[in-house]
């Protein structure tokens, strides 16, 4: 008894020491009083922001995030730019005034300002902008003119009352079940980060800093300030609340009840309520010397499935913290979306994520792990490394898309899984005899002839074309990562990712950084390698295109000859490697002799042609670029091989399969 | 039942041929589909050492990095479904031969062709009849997809979802079941009693709705066996991950699908069977009937004494009126039992 309570004692000082160092700069302070009106789907709150200027510019105005406006009518520029619709479900019954959403700011007040205690109405001086587009009925972003600037280093305190209708749930944030599950993200006024000179994009010779406030978009996401976060939330006391954060307190009043959320270092605050969750709990010991308490917040017909979600969890956890660095935070809850409200699922909020999962969901289907693993991923890339969004989505999206698959392949693909990427067939699909594995899925998003050279990663993701925000955010980048990491090998990978994250933690990395971060610690220049991937649409694909054995004098071999001539036992072979597409890289060259010999060179991969030529008693038999499967960016691996001896076993096997399947619907048909 | 199982496995077996038939036609129209298949992997991909990917199992990254041959795939996809095509015309060649010559109880090519010849036409019309009633499960099924949602949305659970979606479709399944055992036995009211399509499909109909257990129960028990069959050669199958483990598996695949085809052939037997039970049956009674009928004719040609003073009716007009007369006196004679027959 005496060793539990020692135990509990311990583990209340970890979690108190995780919470109590400053981690973030803590530039946007939101302290949140909020009650939730069931019947009306409305929140009513005060907020009370306070916002520091970092910087050295004095700041005359504040601007911020409306994003529930997105939700207000068909003019907002998300709706617009998404046609009503997110990864496939769409708002129904548009007629319905009741299924739109919108966020009223009722008052405005300042408090304070430079150190001065003020009540000054800044209501009237609030007006919308368009900082993207000129979409004038847009009004996901506001501005205030304030009546004296913010000094450099001084602060500004507001009140805000405010009014959030929520929208019926397809994209991330709402109501579902008929006001029977809640989920309140993306919820109150946000102000946007406030850049200096020399901060990110903003060229250090600029006069002064900017405001990075963009408008919501259908395919953004989202950018903000770290800070600390003290919500109230008031609910009927029948609901379930899970929240970003720690609980602090929990008060019945009547028929009401009120759950006081805090958090440190964090940038956002989401949170949902429901009378239907089944509640589980589970804890896992960080290697930063803290208890995580995960909460699984159930739909009572996936209550068996919380072992599978806190699985995937802490096997995230446990590849995230050897790989990147300590998860400081003390909970995690997540979040299974109720039957309708399956848009709020697969989203990540700090502390704080939703998954989806499907009733009796086969082990051998695991896109229940997928989803959960991939949410949990994003507490680094978006919790803490905080990347803006908007600008470079494949920051948090491609780079968290890497970690998934790095996690699913080592813990859901078998043993081949934790040998190569390409070992690993099961890590996604292993039910019926159809083997995928995550990365095999997610790299095959990225290489086919249509979508491979149909856009670049890095820029705004509202200029993507429709479909392009998935393939160039998540598929290609999260591939590029994979191949990167195949170049360095695993424990370079894993100096460069753990310095990326110490060094940018709590902060706003950008693509600059990382490379700068790779050629640094790799002592390599690898920008010509992300100037390919990252900021231009080539394709990679290098293949061997010929090998040819005998005396044949012709420069450009055809083919295989089969009939090679032998000049005092000796043989003349010619292979022939051949870069197809635009991208350059270096690549490992085998080749192979029939007296077991081998050849190996690294070609520059520059010219378009690479011919070697041997005399020797032995003939050239095979050869291979790239064989250890590193790049796998290149976008067809079946011609980055070539042997002089015809292998079919594989192919009478397939073709087989398949004339037995097509006898057997051909018998349906008898 | 039992009998009509027996008999339909006694005539696939004493028939072989029509197993060797059929069995040869859908192995060649296979074959050379997989063959082509073949022939495409093996030009574009023999030198690449590939084959030892495929031959651990399904590759995706093969799969997908196809999308490279993708002018060759698409052409083999468009022979696929003119052989599919193909083989749905010839099958329903076919079946006029196998039915007759299931009845026949001989197997003779000449007569197997000539009777396939001989049907085709009306089979092609049941065919499009049979294509016809799929509207019926489809709907089912989207109507219980429908329920299930609705139900779905006030239970928030996709669980009713599931099984009104799933029970749809076990409901469109026997629905499925049901019209093609009123499409086999169409085709054999087509040939044995020479009925035109659509009178054969309304009578098959009706003795279907009235031995539907008995006909799904020979059905069942064919379908069981495939089941076995494919369920011990998948368990006994080797990996095939060699040259002779590929071979093996090749052959195991054709003996389930040479086991189907005889069972297909014992199932049309069987049916067949059952359906001469009854038809005979039927085929008594409606002679009993016609026996009844013509007596009762004759009864009412017979002449009698008059007491009216209602002049005779001509012999003609009276053969005329003798339908009518005999009706109304059954008529009558159900709804007054114990009135005398006529």
């Amino acid at each position: 008894m005496k060793l539990v309570v020692k135990h509990i004692i311990l583990l209340h000082m970890c979690v108190c020491f995780a919470q109590a160092q400053q981690l973030s700069p803590r530039l946007a302070n939101y302290d949140i009083t909020a009650t939730l009106d069931v019947p009306s789907r409305t929140i009513t709150a005060t907020e009370i922001l306070t916002w520091k200027n970092h910087t050295h510019d004095t700041v005359p105005d504040l601007q911020f995030h409306l994003y529930l406006n997105a939700f207000k009518n068909q003019n907002s520029t998300f709706f617009k730019e998404s046609g009503g619709q997110l990864r496939g479900i769409g708002l129904e019954d548009t007629d319905n005034e009741n299924v739109w959403g919108f966020v009223e700011i009722q008052s405005m007040k300042l408090l304070s300002l430079n150190g001065k205690e003020l009540s000054e109405d800044l209501t009237r001086r609030l007006q919308f902008i368009q900082t993207d587009d000129n979409n004038k009925d847009d009004q996901t972003v506001a501005q205030v003119m304030l009546p004296s600037p913010v000094l450099p280093k001084a602060e500004v305190k507001l009140e805000i009352k405010f009014k959030s209708k929520l929208p019926k749930i397809f994209a991330r944030t709402g109501y579902a079940a008929d006001g029977k599950f809640f989920l309140v993200a993306q919820w109150f006024p946000k102000i946007g980060v406030y850049e200096a000179p020399g901060e990110r994009y903003v060229p250090l010779t600029a006069p002064r800093g900017k405001w990075n406030c963009h408008q919501f978009h259908g395919n953004s996401e989202f950018f903000a300030d770290f800070g600390i976060y003290r919500v109230s939330l008031t609910v009927p006391k029948s609901y379930v609340v899970g929240a970003t954060g720690v609980l602090q307190s929990e008060t019945e009043q009547g028929d009401t009840k009120t759950l006081v959320f805090y958090q440190e270092d964090v940038h956002d605050f989401a949170w949902t309520a429901s009378p239907l969750f089944q509640v589980f709990t589970d804890t896992y010991a960080s290697k930063g010397g803290h208890t995580i308490k995960l909460t699984f917040l159930a739909q009572p017909q996936h209550a068996d499935q919380a072992e599978r979600h806190f699985t995937a969890v802490k096997h995230t956890l446990e590849w995230a913290e050897e790989w990147l660095g300590v998860y400081p935070y003390s909970t995690l809850t997540i979040v299974d979306p109720v039957y309708g409200g399956s848009g709020a699922g697969g989203m990540e909020y700090p502390t704080f994520i939703t998954a989806g999962t499907f009733w009796k969901v086969p082990l051998g289907i695991k896109t229940t792990e997928i989803v959960t693993v991939h949410e949990f991923g994003h507490q680094y890339f978006y919790g803490m490394l905080a990347s803006n969004e908007f600008e470079e989505a494949w920051l948090d999206e491609g780079m968290n898309t890497w970690l998934e698959m790095s996690v699913m392949r080592r813990y859901y693909g078998g043993e081949a899984g934790k040998k190569s990427a390409f070992g690993d067939k099961t890590s996604a699909i292993d039910f019926l005899g159809i083997r995928i594995g995550d990365v095999e899925q997610s790299r095959a998003g990225y290489t086919s002839p249509s979508n491979a050279k149909r856009d670049t990663i890095v820029k705004p993701v509202w200029t993507y074309q429709r479909g392009g925000y998935g393939i160039f955010s998540y598929n290609k980048p999260g591939t590029m990562m994979l191949t990167l990491e195949n170049i360095l090998g695993e424990e370079m990978m894993k100096r460069v990712m753990r310095t990326y994250f110490e060094r940018f933690k709590f902060k706003h990395p950008t693509t600059r950084d990382f490379i700068q971060t790779v050629n640094e610690v790799t002592g390599k220049d690898f920008t010509p390698f992300f100037s390919q991937f990252l900021y231009s649409t080539v394709a990679m694909d290098y293949a061997v295109q010929a090998i040819t054995v005998g005396e044949s004098d012709d420069d450009e071999p055809e083919g295989v000859s089969a009939d090679a001539k032998s000049t005092e036992g000796t043989f003349k072979s010619k292979v022939v490697f051949e870069r197809k597409e635009e991208a350059i890289a270096p690549m490992d060259i085998l080749i192979k002799f029939s007296d077991g010999t081998e050849f190996r060179d690294v070609w520059d991969g520059v010219g378009r042609y690479k011919v070697y030529e041997f005399v020797k008693p032995a003939k050239a038999v095979a050869a291979y670029i790239d064989s250890e499967n590193k790049f796998l960016l290149d976008v067809n691996r079946n011609n980055n091989a070539l042997t002089t001896k015809p292998q079919t076993t594989g192919f009478w096997k397939w073709a087989m399969n398949a004339m037995f399947w097509i006898q057997n619907l051909l018998l349906i048909f008898a | 039942m039992i009998q009509a199982i027996q008999t339909g496995i006694k005539r696939a077996l004493t028939q072989w041929q029509l197993t060797v038939l059929l069995y040869a036609i859908n192995l060649v129209f296979a074959l050379g589909l997989a063959l082509a298949f073949k022939n495409l992997l093996a030009d574009e991909f023999a030198l690449r050492d590939v084959s030892s990917r495929l031959v651990e199992g399904f590759d995706f990254t093969f799969l997908s990095d196809l999308n490279y041959a993708s002018a060759s795939i698409s052409s083999l996809l468009k022979i696929f479904n003119w052989l599919l095509v193909g083989y749905v015309v010839m099958s329903v060649f076919l079946s006029g031969g196998i039915i007759a010559s299931l009845r026949r109880g001989v197997f003779s090519f000449p007569d197997f062709f000539a009777d396939s010849a001989r049907y085709v036409g009306r089979f092609i019309v049941l065919g499009f009849i049979f294509a016809l009633t799929w509207l019926m499960p489809i709907l089912v099924v989207v109507i219980f997809s429908a329920i299930g949602n609705a139900q779905s949305e006030r239970a928030i659970s996709e669980v009713p979802m599931v099984i009104w979606t799933l029970t749809g479709i076990g409901l469109a399944a026997i629905i499925l079941v049901f019209f093609y055992l009123v499409f086999e036995v169409a085709k054999f009211e087509v040939v044995s009693e020479a009925m035109k399509p659509f009178q054969a499909f309304i009578s098959a109909f009706k003795i279907v709705l009235k031995n539907f257990v008995s006909l799904f129960g020979i059905l069942l028990v064919f379908l069981l066996c495939v089941g076995v069959i494919g369920l011990v050669l998948h368990v006994i199958a080797p990996k095939g991950e060699t040259g002779i483990g590929v071979f093996a598996l090749i052959l195991m695949q054709q003996v389930l699908v040479a086991s189907r085809v005889f069972l297909r052939v014992a199932t049309v037997g069987g049916l067949l069977e059952k359906y001469h039970e009854y038809r005979a049956i039927l085929n008594e009674k409606k002679h009993a009937e016609e026996l009844e009928r013509t007596k009762h004719q004759e009864a009412l040609a017979e002449p009698k004494p008059i007491e009216s003073t209602q002049p005779q009716a001509e012999p003609i007009e009276s053969n005329c009126d003798t339908t009518a007369t005999h009706q109304a006196t059954e008529s009558e004679a159900a709804q007054n039992p114990q009135s005398p027959q006529v």
